[in-house]
Protein backbone atom coordinates (compact mmCIF):
# COMPACT_ATOMS: atom_id res chain seq x y z
CA UNK A 1 0.00 0.00 0.00
CA UNK A 2 1.49 3.54 -0.54
CA UNK A 3 1.68 6.34 2.18
CA UNK A 4 2.93 8.96 0.36
CA UNK A 5 -0.07 10.64 -0.66
CA UNK A 6 1.03 13.79 -2.96
CA UNK A 7 0.96 15.08 -6.69
CA UNK A 8 4.21 13.27 -8.50
CA UNK A 9 4.69 10.34 -6.13
CA UNK A 10 4.85 7.68 -8.17
CA UNK A 11 2.96 4.57 -8.06
CA UNK A 12 4.58 1.07 -7.73
CA UNK A 13 3.87 -0.83 -10.46
CA UNK A 14 4.04 -4.16 -12.06
CA UNK A 15 4.41 -6.49 -15.12
CA UNK A 16 1.83 -9.10 -16.62
CA UNK A 17 3.15 -11.20 -19.10
CA UNK A 18 0.37 -11.92 -21.38
CA UNK A 19 -0.29 -15.55 -22.39
CA UNK A 20 -2.76 -17.98 -23.65
CA UNK A 21 -3.78 -19.15 -20.61
CA UNK A 22 -4.94 -15.93 -19.15
CA UNK A 23 -6.68 -14.75 -22.23
CA UNK A 24 -8.37 -18.02 -21.98
CA UNK A 25 -9.77 -17.70 -18.58
CA UNK A 26 -10.85 -14.38 -18.45
CA UNK A 27 -13.10 -15.42 -21.71
CA UNK A 28 -14.16 -18.35 -19.37
CA UNK A 29 -14.66 -15.90 -16.69
CA UNK A 30 -16.63 -12.71 -18.42
CA UNK A 31 -18.49 -15.48 -20.71
CA UNK A 32 -16.87 -13.10 -23.69
CA UNK A 33 -15.61 -15.54 -26.11
CA UNK A 34 -15.23 -13.21 -29.31
CA UNK A 35 -12.88 -14.82 -31.78
CA UNK A 36 -10.49 -12.01 -31.86
CA UNK A 37 -9.58 -13.26 -28.62
CA UNK A 38 -9.71 -17.11 -28.84
CA UNK A 39 -10.03 -18.70 -32.55
CA UNK A 40 -6.13 -18.62 -34.13
CA UNK A 41 -8.11 -18.69 -37.49
CA UNK A 42 -10.53 -15.69 -37.12
CA UNK A 43 -7.99 -13.41 -35.89
CA UNK A 44 -5.29 -14.20 -38.31
CA UNK A 45 -7.35 -13.41 -40.94
CA UNK A 46 -8.91 -10.24 -38.92
CA UNK A 47 -6.80 -6.27 -39.30
CA UNK A 48 -5.10 -7.52 -35.85
CA UNK A 49 -3.56 -10.03 -37.76
CA UNK A 50 -3.90 -12.40 -34.54
CA UNK A 51 -5.09 -13.26 -31.30
CA UNK A 52 -5.30 -9.82 -28.90
CA UNK A 53 -6.44 -9.93 -25.48
CA UNK A 54 -9.50 -8.79 -24.02
CA UNK A 55 -9.24 -4.95 -23.29
CA UNK A 56 -11.28 -5.69 -20.22
CA UNK A 57 -8.08 -8.31 -18.88
CA UNK A 58 -5.79 -5.66 -19.39
CA UNK A 59 -8.11 -2.84 -17.63
CA UNK A 60 -8.42 -5.62 -14.79
CA UNK A 61 -4.53 -5.25 -14.76
CA UNK A 62 -4.74 -1.70 -14.02
CA UNK A 63 -7.32 -1.84 -11.61
CA UNK A 64 -5.27 -5.00 -9.81
CA UNK A 65 -2.27 -1.89 -9.75
CA UNK A 66 -4.48 0.49 -7.97
CA UNK A 67 -5.73 -2.31 -5.40
CA UNK A 68 -2.34 -3.01 -4.28
CA UNK A 69 -1.40 0.95 -3.71
CA UNK A 70 -4.84 1.90 -2.68
CA UNK A 71 -6.59 -1.52 -1.11
CA UNK A 72 -10.40 -0.68 -0.48
CA UNK A 73 -10.39 2.88 -1.10
CA UNK A 74 -9.47 1.55 -4.93
CA UNK A 75 -12.30 -1.15 -5.14
CA UNK A 76 -15.38 1.05 -3.19
CA UNK A 77 -15.15 4.39 -4.99
CA UNK A 78 -12.80 4.45 -7.67
CA UNK A 79 -13.20 5.45 -11.06
CA UNK A 80 -11.29 4.93 -14.56
CA UNK A 81 -11.70 6.72 -17.58
CA UNK A 82 -8.76 5.32 -20.52
CA UNK A 83 -8.64 4.69 -23.90
CA UNK A 84 -7.38 1.58 -25.52
CA UNK A 85 -4.87 2.30 -27.66
CA UNK A 86 -2.62 -0.40 -28.78
CA UNK A 87 -3.96 -4.72 -28.19
CA UNK A 88 -1.84 -6.64 -26.07
CA UNK A 89 -1.09 -10.16 -27.63
CA UNK A 90 0.00 -13.32 -26.30
CA UNK A 91 3.20 -12.76 -25.32
CA UNK A 92 3.41 -9.47 -24.68
CA UNK A 93 4.92 -8.33 -21.38
CA UNK A 94 3.29 -4.79 -20.11
CA UNK A 95 4.25 -2.51 -18.03
CA UNK A 96 1.59 -1.02 -15.55
CA UNK A 97 2.13 2.33 -13.52
CA UNK A 98 1.02 5.66 -12.51
CA UNK A 99 1.97 8.82 -11.14
CA UNK A 100 -0.47 11.08 -8.60
CA UNK A 101 -1.40 14.31 -10.92
CA UNK A 102 -3.50 16.28 -8.70
CA UNK A 103 -4.61 16.03 -5.05
CA UNK A 104 -7.75 17.97 -3.88
CA UNK A 105 -8.60 18.75 -0.45
CA UNK A 106 -12.79 19.22 -0.85
CA UNK A 107 -13.19 20.13 2.73
CA UNK A 108 -14.72 16.57 3.92
CA UNK A 109 -12.75 14.50 1.47
CA UNK A 110 -9.52 14.56 -0.33
CA UNK A 111 -9.61 13.65 -4.08
CA UNK A 112 -6.69 11.71 -5.82
CA UNK A 113 -6.25 11.70 -9.45
CA UNK A 114 -3.53 9.72 -11.24
CA UNK A 115 -2.02 9.50 -14.41
CA UNK A 116 -2.51 5.58 -15.38
CA UNK A 117 -0.95 3.63 -18.14
CA UNK A 118 -0.31 0.01 -19.25
CA UNK A 119 2.21 0.11 -21.97
CA UNK A 120 4.39 -3.14 -24.19
CA UNK A 121 7.85 -4.21 -24.17
CA UNK A 122 8.03 -1.97 -26.87
CA UNK A 123 6.95 1.29 -25.06
CA UNK A 124 3.74 1.19 -26.95
CA UNK A 125 0.48 2.62 -25.27
CA UNK A 126 -1.81 -0.16 -24.30
CA UNK A 127 -3.72 1.96 -22.36
CA UNK A 128 -3.53 5.77 -20.92
CA UNK A 129 -5.70 7.44 -18.91
CA UNK A 130 -7.00 8.48 -15.69
CA UNK A 131 -7.99 7.34 -12.26
CA UNK A 132 -9.70 9.02 -9.74
CA UNK A 133 -10.92 7.67 -6.24
CA UNK A 134 -12.06 9.95 -2.64
CA UNK A 135 -10.80 9.50 0.39
CA UNK A 136 -13.13 10.41 3.39
CA UNK A 137 -11.21 12.54 6.04
CA UNK A 138 -10.57 10.40 8.90
CA UNK A 139 -12.26 7.69 7.36
CA UNK B 1 -37.57 -20.06 -21.56
CA UNK B 2 -36.29 -18.71 -24.81
CA UNK B 3 -33.93 -16.49 -25.07
CA UNK B 4 -34.86 -13.06 -26.58
CA UNK B 5 -33.71 -12.64 -29.77
CA UNK B 6 -30.48 -10.60 -30.30
CA UNK B 7 -30.83 -6.33 -31.44
CA UNK B 8 -29.31 -5.65 -34.82
CA UNK B 9 -26.63 -3.07 -34.73
CA UNK B 10 -29.07 -1.45 -37.14
CA UNK B 11 -31.47 -0.91 -34.80
CA UNK B 12 -29.26 0.99 -32.17
CA UNK B 13 -30.10 4.70 -32.12
CA UNK B 14 -29.31 7.32 -29.05
CA UNK B 15 -31.19 6.54 -26.31
CA UNK B 16 -32.24 3.29 -27.30
CA UNK B 17 -32.35 1.64 -24.31
CA UNK B 18 -31.43 -2.17 -23.92
CA UNK B 19 -33.13 -4.90 -21.94
CA UNK B 20 -31.68 -5.16 -18.57
CA UNK B 21 -29.58 -8.38 -18.39
CA UNK B 22 -29.94 -10.40 -14.93
CA UNK B 23 -27.17 -12.78 -13.63
CA UNK B 24 -25.75 -14.10 -10.56
CA UNK B 25 -22.59 -13.77 -9.77
CA UNK B 26 -20.85 -17.38 -9.68
CA UNK B 27 -18.03 -18.29 -7.29
CA UNK B 28 -16.24 -19.97 -10.03
CA UNK B 29 -16.31 -16.83 -12.35
CA UNK B 30 -14.78 -15.23 -9.75
CA UNK B 31 -11.98 -18.03 -9.00
CA UNK B 32 -11.27 -18.09 -12.88
CA UNK B 33 -11.04 -14.38 -13.32
CA UNK B 34 -8.74 -14.12 -10.47
CA UNK B 35 -6.55 -16.71 -12.02
CA UNK B 36 -6.41 -15.25 -15.18
CA UNK B 37 -5.42 -11.72 -13.34
CA UNK B 38 -2.79 -13.86 -11.30
CA UNK B 39 -4.72 -11.76 -8.43
CA UNK B 40 -4.27 -13.10 -4.91
CA UNK B 41 -4.91 -9.93 -3.10
CA UNK B 42 -6.31 -10.85 0.73
CA UNK B 43 -9.29 -8.79 0.00
CA UNK B 44 -10.87 -11.24 -2.21
CA UNK B 45 -10.41 -14.24 -0.11
CA UNK B 46 -13.16 -12.79 2.88
CA UNK B 47 -16.48 -12.81 2.71
CA UNK B 48 -16.57 -14.09 -0.93
CA UNK B 49 -16.06 -10.26 -2.14
CA UNK B 50 -16.15 -9.63 -5.84
CA UNK B 51 -13.24 -7.84 -7.25
CA UNK B 52 -15.27 -4.95 -8.61
CA UNK B 53 -13.42 -4.75 -12.26
CA UNK B 54 -14.66 -8.72 -12.34
CA UNK B 55 -18.05 -7.29 -12.13
CA UNK B 56 -17.75 -4.65 -14.79
CA UNK B 57 -16.24 -7.64 -17.17
CA UNK B 58 -19.18 -9.53 -16.35
CA UNK B 59 -22.03 -6.80 -16.73
CA UNK B 60 -20.00 -5.20 -20.07
CA UNK B 61 -20.25 -8.96 -21.52
CA UNK B 62 -23.96 -9.32 -20.65
CA UNK B 63 -25.15 -6.34 -21.94
CA UNK B 64 -22.88 -6.65 -25.21
CA UNK B 65 -24.36 -10.34 -25.09
CA UNK B 66 -28.16 -8.60 -25.89
CA UNK B 67 -26.97 -7.24 -29.05
CA UNK B 68 -26.27 -9.05 -32.22
CA UNK B 69 -22.13 -7.97 -32.48
CA UNK B 70 -20.44 -9.37 -35.53
CA UNK B 71 -17.10 -10.75 -34.44
CA UNK B 72 -14.69 -8.58 -34.03
CA UNK B 73 -15.67 -6.21 -31.92
CA UNK B 74 -13.09 -4.14 -29.37
CA UNK B 75 -13.57 -1.51 -26.91
CA UNK B 76 -11.77 1.76 -27.42
CA UNK B 77 -12.44 4.25 -24.70
CA UNK B 78 -13.99 3.18 -21.12
CA UNK B 79 -15.23 5.07 -17.84
CA UNK B 80 -15.97 2.70 -14.91
CA UNK B 81 -17.08 4.06 -11.73
CA UNK B 82 -17.16 1.72 -8.31
CA UNK B 83 -19.72 2.57 -6.20
CA UNK B 84 -20.17 -0.51 -3.93
CA UNK B 85 -19.12 -4.50 -3.81
CA UNK B 86 -20.65 -7.29 -4.83
CA UNK B 87 -20.09 -11.00 -3.65
CA UNK B 88 -20.60 -14.18 -4.89
CA UNK B 89 -24.10 -15.70 -5.35
CA UNK B 90 -25.02 -11.93 -5.48
CA UNK B 91 -28.05 -11.09 -8.34
CA UNK B 92 -26.72 -8.29 -10.11
CA UNK B 93 -29.20 -6.00 -13.20
CA UNK B 94 -27.03 -4.88 -15.70
CA UNK B 95 -28.80 -2.00 -17.81
CA UNK B 96 -28.01 -0.13 -20.51
CA UNK B 97 -28.70 3.11 -23.07
CA UNK B 98 -27.13 3.74 -26.40
CA UNK B 99 -25.37 7.17 -25.76
CA UNK B 100 -24.42 7.32 -29.56
CA UNK B 101 -23.62 5.32 -32.99
CA UNK B 102 -21.05 6.62 -35.17
CA UNK B 103 -20.00 5.88 -38.86
CA UNK B 104 -16.39 6.22 -40.02
CA UNK B 105 -15.43 4.65 -43.41
CA UNK B 106 -16.44 0.88 -42.69
CA UNK B 107 -16.45 0.93 -38.84
CA UNK B 108 -19.22 1.70 -36.52
CA UNK B 109 -18.70 3.27 -33.31
CA UNK B 110 -21.26 2.14 -30.72
CA UNK B 111 -20.81 3.71 -27.30
CA UNK B 112 -23.14 2.71 -24.20
CA UNK B 113 -23.74 4.24 -20.48
CA UNK B 114 -24.12 1.21 -18.35
CA UNK B 115 -25.50 0.86 -14.48
CA UNK B 116 -25.03 -2.41 -12.48
CA UNK B 117 -27.34 -2.67 -9.74
CA UNK B 118 -27.58 -5.21 -7.25
CA UNK B 119 -30.92 -7.01 -6.79
CA UNK B 120 -33.21 -5.36 -4.31
CA UNK B 121 -29.81 -2.91 -3.17
CA UNK B 122 -27.94 -0.26 -4.56
CA UNK B 123 -26.34 0.39 -7.62
CA UNK B 124 -22.86 -0.78 -7.62
CA UNK B 125 -21.29 0.53 -10.71
CA UNK B 126 -21.57 2.66 -13.75
CA UNK B 127 -19.83 3.62 -16.36
CA UNK B 128 -19.36 3.72 -20.49
CA UNK B 129 -18.34 2.05 -23.11
CA UNK B 130 -16.83 2.45 -26.59
CA UNK B 131 -17.22 -0.07 -28.80
CA UNK B 132 -15.33 -0.23 -32.71
CA UNK B 133 -17.65 -2.58 -34.21
CA UNK B 134 -16.26 -3.59 -38.23
CA UNK B 135 -18.61 -3.77 -40.87
CA UNK B 136 -17.24 -6.77 -42.57
CA UNK B 137 -14.58 -8.89 -40.65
Amino acid sequence: MINDIKTGTQLPGCEKKVDRRSIDLYAKASGDYNPIHTDEEFAGKSRFGGIIAHGMLVLSYLSQMLTNNFGEKWTENGRLDIRFKTPARPGDVLTIGGIIRDVKDTGEKMLVVCDVFCRNQHGEPVIIGEATMKFWKGG
Amino acid sequence: MKKPDKIPCRQLKAGFELPCQSYKIKAAMITDYLEALGEKSSLYQKDNSTPPMAVASFAMNAIADSIDLPPGVVHTHGEIEFLGRAKACDVIDCRGKVESVLKRGNLNFLTIDFSIQKQGGSQILRGKTSLIIPADE
